[in-house]
Order: C-alpha cells, then structure tokens, then sequence
C-alpha cells in the first residue's frame, strides 16, 4: 500500500486548516502564520501522527491550541470601530456586515470564539469540540449559547443603531 | 443554533494552498528538525560537560574546570563535508558540532531525513542500489543563539549501473528549491547556483542553491534578517576543500 506523505497530506487538508484558521484569528496573514507554524509541528510528528491514523485530528487540535496559547499570552487585539453610517451599496454593505461580525467575534473569549468556528466549519459534536478545547461537552453548550447570544444581541444591537 | 451559525459565512473564505506556503512549511520542519538534533547534541555535550567540571575539581583541585558550557558554541573553521566556508557574516558564529548523518533515501526533489519514504515498503534507510545522500549542516548563529544561516552539503551515493548518474543531483537540488520562487541563476566558485526567494506574509527569505561540477549540492539558507547581498557573498565564499572526484560507484 502507498504510503501518504505529508505534503499530499498537506495539500489536501490545508484549505479546511485556514478555514479554521481565519475564524479563529479572523486575518488571513494571521490565519496562514497559524496555519505554517501548525502544519510544522505535525511535520515534525509526522511519522507518529500518521501511524496513529487521524492527522486531520491532530491538526485541528495543535491549531486549536496554538490559538489558545497565544490568547492567553497577549493582551487583546484592539478592533477598528465600525462606521456607523449606513451603505446603500451592496458590495460595501457586505464589507461592512463583515467588519462588524468580525469586531463582534474578536470581542468574545477565545474558547467562545474556537467552539463556534469548530460547531460552524466542521459541525463537530459537544464532546469532540470539549475534547480539542480541553473543556466537558456541558462547557461547549454554554460557550456556544453565550457565544451565539453575544452574537445575536450585538448584531441587534448594529441593525438599529443603523436604521434611519 | 445552525441558521445563527450561517453568519460566520460572512467572514468565512475560501483559502488556498500555495506552493509558497508549502515550502515555507517544508523548510520550517527542516530548520526545526535540524535545530532539534543539535540542541540534543549540544545538550548532552553541556550534561558531559557539566561531569567533567564537577569531577576534575575533585581529582585536580589547583586547576580551574577545562570547560564552561559557553565552549559549547565557538567559531568552527573546519570544512563543512569537504567544502571550506571563508565567510560568513559579521557577528555570527557556527555552532557546533555539525549536524550530519545518512545515507538518507532519496526521492524526486525530496530527501527522506527521519520520515518513511513513499514506497511500496514505507522505509528510512536505503537499500544499497536505493538513490540516496548524506547531509550535512552547519548552523550560524548570533550572541543571542538566534538562528541565522544554514549551509547544508547534500552528496548524493552514487549507484552504479545507474542510468543517469546526476538524477540524485538534480533529485537533491530539487529538494531545495521545491516550491520555491527561482529569481536568478549565477556561477560561484563551487558552482552553478540559483538564487529563489519566499515572500511571507511578513517577511520575505532567500535560498542560494549551489551544484558543484562533481554532483554535490549545497544549500545556503538566511532568515529574514540576512539580506541577498550577505547570502551571495557566503555563497562566494564556499570553496571545495580538496579536489571533487567526479561521480563514481561509491
């Protein structure tokens, strides 16, 4: 049997990572900066990660707790503010709903943040999202109900503040 | 929940992988790897170190201890595989001892150091008629240990009958400069060599790929730190130490 080297490997599960990646950093310099430094960490396990058979897994988890490391190191990243005068555009009124859910996102917790892209991307059940997050499936279902409600009432919260 | 979630689409893009990125991981493992050998080495060489200079003081008492775990790194002005480094640098220093090891598998444009080569028998070590190379690397190094320029010999094990003695040559150089953004080719006093740059996001490196007359390769690689300028000048500076036989059945 062939076989997989990591560079196939890489090639065809790197899409999925930045994915995952640019919802967790929410930049796409940053989400390919956490994207190299993680798929280098599993190159460098890359004998043991593919003989244990889920380098997909191991990915996502090294992503996932790179993220969380660097969220506990730094202070929070100041978000632009959002303009507050409403477009008539579609093509700017896109941009715009897209700087204010990512100003929204960036002001929730990072565990909030990671179990919502985990939930949203790849639609993994409480107990694998607890197990990449280190947390129990009850803590997923109150990081996703606070995270979705912070979500909800701040997008609430824009859509009036734009009305005429 | 689901149609909340349907927001994150918003800001959800596609991304693509690149062969940039691709090679910027591949060479990321490798220095990492690399690195990783030598702190090994040079941690046990601070363990015997830290022996002797425990024990000599017992048996010896009126002479300070031979060593300091500082002797760790000093300038190394031995040939690096058969090539002599006449410059590098101001202000960086080879740490030593060299990494080097093999013979490794080798594959198109891909060098199989500590990973099971794609074969019908996933291997590391080559059997005797299997294309193959010994690697060699020196790190150079700033005061504050910060890793700054690599210079790796790839001599490829020449098989015979072999029906292109050079596929292991062009295979090693291959490996080298995969994925890689070619910008320009030049002659060195060792060579023929090319010049390829990766753009990062942040910072952009440069590679000098040098292939001697005799089938050797041998890699220069700086972080963002060594500009192109320093990187030719280092690559002018290697010269084969004794005279190259060219490839026989070794």
């Amino acid at each position: 049997m062939k076989s997989p080297g990591f560079e196939a490997f890489l090639r065809e599960s790197g899409p999925a990572l930045l994915r995952l990646g640019n919802l967790l950093t929410l930049d796409r310099g940053a989400a390919e900066d956490l994207a190299q430094e993680t798929y280098i960490r599993v190159g460098l396990a890359w004998s043991r990660v593919r003989r244990d058979g889920n380098p997909v897994g191991y990915a996502r988890r090294t992503m996932v707790n790179l993220f969380l490391n660097s969220k506990r190191r730094t202070q929070p990243t100041p978000v632009p503010q959002v303009l507050e005068t409403p477009r008539d555009d579609a093509g700017l009124a896109a941009v715009d709903s897209a700087a204010v859910i990512r100003q929204i996102l960036a002001g929730l917790p990072a565990q909030q943040r990671a179990a919502l892209a985990l939930r949203y991307l790849d639609d993994l059940p409480d107990a694998e999202i607890g197990a990449l997050l280190g947390c129990t499936p009850a803590t997923v279902r109150s990081h996703l109900s606070r995270g979705l409600a912070t979500l909800r009432t701040r997008m609430k919260g824009e859509h009036d503040a734009r009305r005429p | 929940m689901p149609d909340d979630l349907d927001v994150l689409s918003t800001i959800d893009d596609e991304l693509t992988v690149s062969d940039e990125f691709v090679s910027r991981v591949r060479r990321g493992v490798r220095r990492r790897r690399a690195g990783r050998a030598s702190v090994v080495v040079a941690g046990a060489a601070v363990a015997v170190i830290a022996v002797v200079a425990l024990v000599i003081p017992w048996s010896r008492p009126s002479q300070p201890p031979a060593y300091a775990p500082s002797d760790a790194f000093r300038i190394s002005p031995a040939p690096l595989d058969g090539f002599r480094i006449d410059y590098v640098p101001e202000g960086l220093r080879a740490a030593v001892p060299d990494d080097s090891g093999g013979p490794w598998l080798v594959t198109a444009n891909e060098v199989h150091i500590g990973t099971p080569a794609p074969a019908e028998e996933p291997r590391m070590a080559p059997e005797p008629i299997d294309p193959a190379a010994t690697v060699s690397m020196r790190r150079y190094v700033r005061a504050d240990g910060g890793n700054w320029l690599w210079i790796t010999v790839l001599r490829p094990r020449f098989v015979a009958p072999s029906g292109s003695k050079y596929q292991v040559t062009r295979w090693l150089a291959g490996s080298q400069t995969k994925g890689a953004e070619i910008t320009d080719t030049f002659l060195v006093p060792a060579g023929d060599a090319v010049l390829t740059t990766t753009r990062g996001s942040e910072v952009t490196t440069h590679d000098i790929v040098i292939t001697t007359p005799a089938g050797v390769v041998v890699a220069i690689g700086g972080n963002g730190g060594l500009g192109e300028p320093e990187l030719r000048a280092v690559a002018n500076g290697i010269a084969v130490q004794r005279p190259e036989a060219t490839p026989s059945t070794r």
